[in-house]
C-alpha cells in the first residue's frame, strides 16, 4: 500500500447471476487527485462505485480506503467517504434542510453551522426549507452534493454528478472539486460527458465491459502535448502552400482543401508551419486547430 | 443509536399518514361514545370497550412495520442511508425500535383518550359492574404482546421485499387469515397446530378459564414458542437486510 493513495481497488470481480459484470478491476486514487471513470452505458461504473461504498458485496478482491479495508472494517472506512450513487434520492416529504439534518445525525460531530455552510456552498440557501418534492432535478443534485460533503470526507465519490446541473452549476462543481483537490481531498467521478472529464480530471480510467482498458493522465503536460491536433490553414494559394509544407516537413497525413489545407500537427509545430508559409509570402487568413480530444480517443478505444 | 432512532421518528412523524391514523383513532372513540351515551355506562366500562380498538392499532402497526424498511427501497433512499459509517444492523434496529415506540405511543394515547372521553360522556362515577382499572390494564398488556409479535412479523416481511405495497399487502393477508387458520386447525385438532405462532399470541386463553386453542398447551409453552418466533423473525430480517446487494 502506498502512502499517498486514498482509494485502492484491488482485483475486484463481481458476478451477478453468473454473469461477470466487473472483471478483475484494479486502480488507485491518490491524495488530492480527481480521478475520472469513463465508459459507455452498462460498462460497470455504477457497479464499481456500489461496491466501494458497500451497497454491493465484493465478489472477489478487496477495496482499501485510507488504509482500511471495507470488508474488514466498513464503518471506519466509510468515515472518510462522501458519495452520490446514480441519482441522489432524498426524502421528498422532508425539506432539504431536514434531509441534511438526517444525514448529519448519522455521523458524530457535524454542527448546525456546518450544515448551513454546505447549504451556502451549493447555493440553496433560499430554498433549503422547501420540501424536496418541490425541487428541480438540478436542485436535488445540488442537495446530493451537499450531503456528500457534510462530514468533510477525504474521498468523494460522485456518480454522474453533473447530471441535471446547469452549465453554471457544472462549472461551480468543477471549480469546487479542484479547490478540494488542492486541500488534499480526492474525488472519484464517473460521467458520460467526455469533454467534461477532460476539464475536470487529473487522470481518467476508461472502462468497458467491466474492465479498465486504459488509464490516461491529463495532468501530465508532456503527454498532453503529444496529442495530435487537426490543423486547418486557410490561405490565398492553397496548392502552393500545400506543396511547400509537404516538401519541407514530409507530413504524410495532409490534405488539400479548396481554400487551404489540413494536416495533423503537434501543438508546438504550428508556429513552424506558419513561419514557413509567411516566408514564402503566402497570405494566411486563419489557422484552426481542433485537438484530437479525449472524446475521439475514447470512441476509438471503445468502438 | 439514539440519533438513528431520532431520524426514524422524524421520518415517521413528518408523514401525514401517521397523524391521520392518530386522528382516526380518537375520532372512532368519540363516535363510540356517542352511540353509547344513553346506556348505563361508567368511564371505566368505556375504557374497557375502547381497549378493543387495539385491533385498529394492529392495522397501523402492520402498515408502519411492513413499510418502514421496504419504503426506503421503493423510494431509493436506502442507498443514501447505507453509505454512512453505520452498520446495517444498527440501521435496521433503529427502525424496529421506532416502530415499537410508535405502537406504544398509540396504545398510551388510546388509553388516555378513552379515560378522558369516558369522563366527559359518562362522568366519574365508578362502575357498578366488576370492571376495574386492573382488568383494563391487563387487557392492554395482553394486546401489547399480540402487537409485538404482529409488528415483528410485519417488520421481517418489510426487510424481505423491495416494494412497500407488496410488503403491506402480504402482511395484511397473513394477519387476517391467521385467526381463521387457528380456528380451522383447532377444529380438526391438528396436533402441530399448537406450534403455529397465532395459536400462542393471545395469552388470555390461560387466564380467563377458557379452553386453550389446542390440547396440552401451557403458558410456559406459549411463552417459549413466542420467544422462538421472535428470535427467528429478527434473525431472518437481519440476515436478509445485511446480505442484500442494494441496486435501487
Ligand atoms: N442488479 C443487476 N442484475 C443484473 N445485472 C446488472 C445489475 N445491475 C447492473 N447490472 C449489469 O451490470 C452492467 C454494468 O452496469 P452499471 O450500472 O455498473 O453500468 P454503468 O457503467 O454505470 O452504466 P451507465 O453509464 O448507464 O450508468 C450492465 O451490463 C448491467 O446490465
Ligand atoms: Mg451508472
Amino acid at each position: 500500500m502506498t502512502q499517498s493513495s486514498v482509494l485502492e481497488v484491488k482485483n475486484v470481480t463481481k458476478k451477478i447471476n453468473n454473469k461477470t459484470i466487473i472483471d478483475q478491476i484494479s486502480f488507485s486514487v491518490n491524495r488530492g487527485e480527481i480521478y475520472g471513470f469513463l465508459g459507455p452505458n452498462g460498462a460497470g461504473k455504477t457497479t464499481t462505485i456500489r461496491m466501494i461504498v458497500g451497497l454491493m458485496s465484493l465478489g472477489e478482491g478487496d477495496i482499501i480506503i485510507n488504509g482500511t479495508s471495507i470488508s474488514k472494517n466498513f464503518e471506519k472506512a466509510m468515515h472518510s467517504v462522501g458519495a452520490i450513487v446514480e441519482n441522489p434520492e432524498m426524502y421528498k416529504f422532508l425539506s432539504g434542510y431536514q434531509n441534511l439534518v438526517h444525514y448529519a445525525r448519522m455521523i458524530p460531530g457535524i454542527s448546525k453551522a456546518r450544515i448551513l455552510e454546505v447549504t451556502k456552498l451549493i447555493g440553496l440557501e433560499d430554498r433549503i426549507h422547501d420540501k424536496v418534492k418541490r425541487y428541480s432535478l438540478g436542485m436535488r443534485q445540488r442537495l446530493g452534493i451537499a450531503q456528500a460533503l457534510l462530514h468533510k470526507p477525504s474521498l468523494l465519490i460522485l456518480d454522474e454528478p453533473t447530471n441535471g446541473l446547469d452549465p453554471a452549476g457544472i462549472r461551480e462543481l468543477r471549480d469546487y472539486l479542484r479547490q478540494l483537490a488542492n486541500e488534499g481531498i480526492s474525488t472519484l467521478v464517473s460521467s458520460h460527458l467526455l469533454s467534461e472529464m477532460e476539464l475536470m480530471c487529473d487522470r481518467v480510467a476508461i472502462i468497458k465491459e467491466g474492465k479498465i482498458i486504459d488509464v490516461k493522465s491529463l495532468k501530465d503536460s508532456s503527454e498532453h502535448r503529444e496529442l495530435q491536433n487537426k490543423v486547418i490553414f486557410e490561405v490565398n494559394q492553397p496548392k502552393k502552400g500545400f506543396d511547400i509544407i509537404k516538401e519541407k516537413f514530409e507530413y504524410k497525413e495532409m490534405k488539400l482543401l479548396e481554400n487551404g489545407f489540413v494536416l495533423l500537427l503537434k501543438r508546438e509545430e504550428i508556429p513552424k508551419v506558419n513561419q514557413s508559409l509567411v516566408k514564402e509570402e503566402i497570405l494566411i487568413y486563419s489557422i484552426n486547430s481542433t485537438s484530437k480530444s479525449l472524446e475521439d480517443q475514447f470512441l476509438e478505444l471503445t468502438n | 443509536m439514539l440519533n438513528l432512532v431520532q431520524n426514524e421518528n422524524m421520518k415517521l412523524y413528518l408523514r401525514i399518514r401517521t397523524w391521520i391514523m392518530v386522528g382516526l383513532l380518537v375520532l372512532i372513540q368519540i363516535i363510540f361514545a356517542f352511540f353509547l351515551e344513553n346506556t348505563v355506562f361508567s368511564w371505566l366500562a368505556f375504557a374497557d370497550v375502547s381497549s378493543y380498538l387495539t385491533s385498529i392499532i394492529a392495522i397501523y402497526a402492520i402498515v408502519t412495520a411492513s413499510s418502514i424498511v421496504a419504503s426506503e427501497f421503493s423510494s431509493g433512499t436506502i442507498k443514501m442511508l447505507l453509505i454512512r459509517p453505520v452498520s446495517r444492523t444498527k440501521i435496521l434496529m433503529s427502525k424496529y425500535i421506532s416502530v415499537l415506540l410508535y405502537i406504544s405511543f398509540l396504545l398510551i394515547l388510546n388509553l388516555l383518550t378513552s379515560f378522558i372521553i369516558g369522563f366527559i360522556f359518562f362522568g366519574s362515577a365508578s362502575a357498578s359492574n366488576d370492571i376495574t382499572l386492573g382488568t383494563v390494564l391487563q387487557n392492554y398488556g395482553f394486546t401489547s404482546i399480540e402487537l409485538l409479535m404482529t409488528a415483528t412479523f410485519a417488520f421481517m416481511i418489510s426487510s424481505l421485499f423491495r416494494s412497500s405495497v407488496l410488503s403491506i399487502i402480504l402482511s395484511f393477508i397473513i394477519h387476517f387469515f391467521s385467526s381463521t387458520v387457528v380456528l380451522v386447525l383447532s377444529q380438526f385438532n391438528y396436533t402441530y397446530g399448537k406450534f403455529f405462532l397465532y395459536s400462542n399470541t393471545d395469552l388470555r386463553q390461560y387466564f380467563y378459564g377458557n379452553q386453550t386453542n389446542f390440547e396440552g398447551m401451557t403458558l410456559t409453552f406459549s411463552i417459549f414458542i413466542l420467544i422462538v418466533y421472535f428470535v427467528l423473525f429478527h434473525f431472518v430480517s437481519l440476515y436478509a437486510f445485511k446480505k442484500r446487494d442494494v441496486v435501487v
